[in-house]
């Protein structure tokens, strides 16, 4: 029944209504290609006994003849995002035993959709990291190559939709943790906009960037999983009222006439001539499918990466203040005083990664320094976001970029220069300081074999357009049904 | 450039201990990302204001009243989809956590002598 685990919703949704299998069957099927699978190391754990027991009262639910969009599908999630008595460890040390006492409210929605959970995802410690090579688990690899990165900080969540685990997974991304392992992965990955969905139970890592987004095969897919998930929340202040649309009704709209912005800052000379070629070709499709393209200008996207490593480390280092070995997580043995407690409990249990960027953060944030990096950090990302009002105000409907500037690299082969490493989210952390919704679909596939995704870049709260002009773009091409030799 | 001894000023403010082997990579490292990351200084931000939140939002208050004690119900798959507010989550539920405890107490070290 292995074939059952790569079904995709719409699969899953009739073969659960017609009775062709049940959802314990297809569960099973899920968590046997997980241990199967286990070399690519996607998940920190998988949860058999509770997932069993969900799917048979999802059986119960189909017996009475309900339906519904999420009923019996089975979702991973990123182990970032807190999950009521099943350990969550954010990837570190110092989480390693940590049980949270509540869900997530993205979990609880997960939940009350009727979805089913079979484990924890693999990630950068504490979502740090753009190649999950941070992870205190171990790197995942790439299912399309084991010698390749996935992608991070969620790696472990595209990893396991493109090996096909299982159908959708839960991931974060504050600089891009959605968008360059969906890209790297050959998979549909969506941020939405900043306040579109609940960060309540979501261990943080920079606030005003962190987003929970939907991992997919395919555009549809996509689409469900993010409508599960947005929506206001009174547990969480940033969190807002507005109403959610239907997503689903924006795919296959026509896209004649939309205009797309193509921001000539994001074509420079480090973009390698791989992903440049395939984001050119993807451009074109969208043009024979009646959209307009219009050259815009994002002026301030080379210092996007400088303004994220000020902002980015001084919220964690403030965030991360909190693990202290005191109230949960590790705690050094031995006889210490408080002083000696905190910063042994903090140097046992953070990765290097992490206490790289407490120190940056510490510093950014330190007398004399505020005005000069933080503060002028502010004020750049006011001009960030100008940038986008702009482009958005008078010339475009949606932008269209690539989503890093090379395709998947070698697992290694940037741990050693974090500048270079930090680079590679050039073109998606714009987005983030932006505070937009960001969606991306495979669009190609480089020399090595791995694939590329195309990055579609929408107004505030305008979803709606980035599904439209996706499933468009999937209708009109075959990438989203390519997937790696180790799903089959 | 920030020298091996102010790193380490850094590394006490923040409460950690740099591993001995660690410290000259990290003292490279947090160099480069300074220097990398002071080309913000390049960039005319006169009559620019530093943003605060992406979406403008403001504080949200509350009746300053009890607040209940407990744990919100288990959501039931195609229950209602409304979150309500978490309660303040009781001790039991947090004591369980507690790396280091004696009864219903935590254990930190002697603070005052």
């Amino acid at each position: 029944m292995s074939e059952l685990a790569s079904l995709s919703i719409a699969e899953i949704r009739s073969g659960l209504d017609e009775k062709k299998f049940s959802c314990t069957e297809l569960t099973t099927a899920c968590l046997d290609k997980a241990e199967k699978l286990s070399s690519l190391n996607c998940f920190t754990l998988l949860t058999p006994e509770q997932a069993l027991k969900d799917a048979a009262a999802i059986d119960a639910l189909l017996k009475q003849g309900k339906s519904a969009p999420l009923l019996g599908v089975p979702v991973g999630i990123k182990d970032v995002i807190c999950t009521k008595g099943v350990r969550t460890t954010a990837a570190s040390k110092i989480l390693s035993n940590f049980i949270p006492p509540y869900d997530a409210t993205v979990v609880r929605r997960l939940k009350t959709a009727g979805a089913v959970s079979i484990g924890k995802l693999n990630m950068d410690e504490f979502a740090m990291g753009s190649s999950n090579e941070n992870s205190a688990f171990g790197p995942v690899k790439n299912p399309w190559n084991p010698q390749y990165v996935p992608g991070g900080s969620s790696g472990g969540s595209a990893a396991a939709v493109a090996a096909r685990i299982c159908p959708i997974t839960l991931g974060t991304d504050t600089g891009g943790s959605i968008r360059q392992p969906a890209a790297f992965c050959g998979i549909v990955g969506l941020k939405p906009t900043y306040g579109r969905v609940s960060r309540y139970g979501v261990i943080a890592y920079a606030s005003s960037l962190d987003q929970v987004g939907g991992f997919a095969q395919n555009v549809h897919d996509c689409a469900l999983v993010t409508q599960a998930i947005c929506g206001e929340d009174p547990n969480d202040a940033t969190c807002s009222k507005r109403p959610v649309p239907d997503f689903a009704k924006a795919l296959g709209r026509d896209i004649k006439g939309l205009r797309i912005g193509i921001p000539k800052e994001y074509f420079v000379s480090g973009l390698a001539p791989e992903v440049s070629e395939a984001t050119k070709k993807a451009i074109g499709v969208l043009e024979g499918l009646g959209a307009k393209t219009v050259e815009v200008s994002l002026p301030h996207t080379d210092v996007a990466v400088s303004v994220y490593y000020i902002l980015a480390p001084a919220e964690a280092s403030s965030n991360l203040s909190r693990y202290d070995g005191i109230r949960y997580g590790h705690r050094a043995e031995g006889q210490l005083d408080l002083k000696a407690l905190y910063s042994k409990s903090r140097s046992e249990g953070f990765g290097k990664e992490v206490q790289r960027r407490i120190l940056v953060g510490t510093y950014v944030l330190s007398a004399g320094y505020f005005d000069a990096f933080y503060v002028k950090a502010q004020k750049v990302r006011s001009l960030i976001v100008k940038d986008f009002t702009e482009a958005f105000a008078s010339k475009c409907d949606v932008i269209v970029a690539p989503t890093t500037p090379t395709p998947p690299f070698k697992i290694g082969e940037k741990v050693s220069d974090p500048i270079q490493m930090y680079l590679n989210d050039i073109f998606t952390i714009p987005v983030n300081l932006a505070g937009l919704p960001g969606m991306v679909v495979p669009c190609g596939a480089a020399s090595s074999g791995l694939p590329i995704g195309l990055q579609l870049i929408g107004r505030p709260w305008d979803e709606e357009t980035l599904f439209s002009v996706a499933s468009a773009y999937e209708g009109a091409t075959d990438w989203h049904k390519k997937s790696p030799a180790v799903a089959a | 450039m920030l020298s091996e001894e102010e790193i380490q000023k850094l590394a006490t403010l923040a409460r950690l201990e740099i591993e001995p082997s660690f410290k000259p990579v990290v003292t490279t490292h947090v160099n480069s990302i300074i220097g990398y990351v002071a080309r913000l200084n390049e960039i005319d931000t006169s009559g620019i204001e530093a943003l605060s939140h992406i979406q403008g939002a403001t504080n949200v208050l509350r009746e300053d009243a009890v607040q209940p004690v407990g744990a919100a119900a288990d959501p039931t798959p195609l229950g209602d989809p409304t979150i309500p507010p978490q309660p303040m989550l009781d001790s039991d539920a947090l004591a369980r956590n507690v790396p280091a405890s004696s009864g219903r107490f935590i254990k930190v070290p002697l603070i005052v002598e």
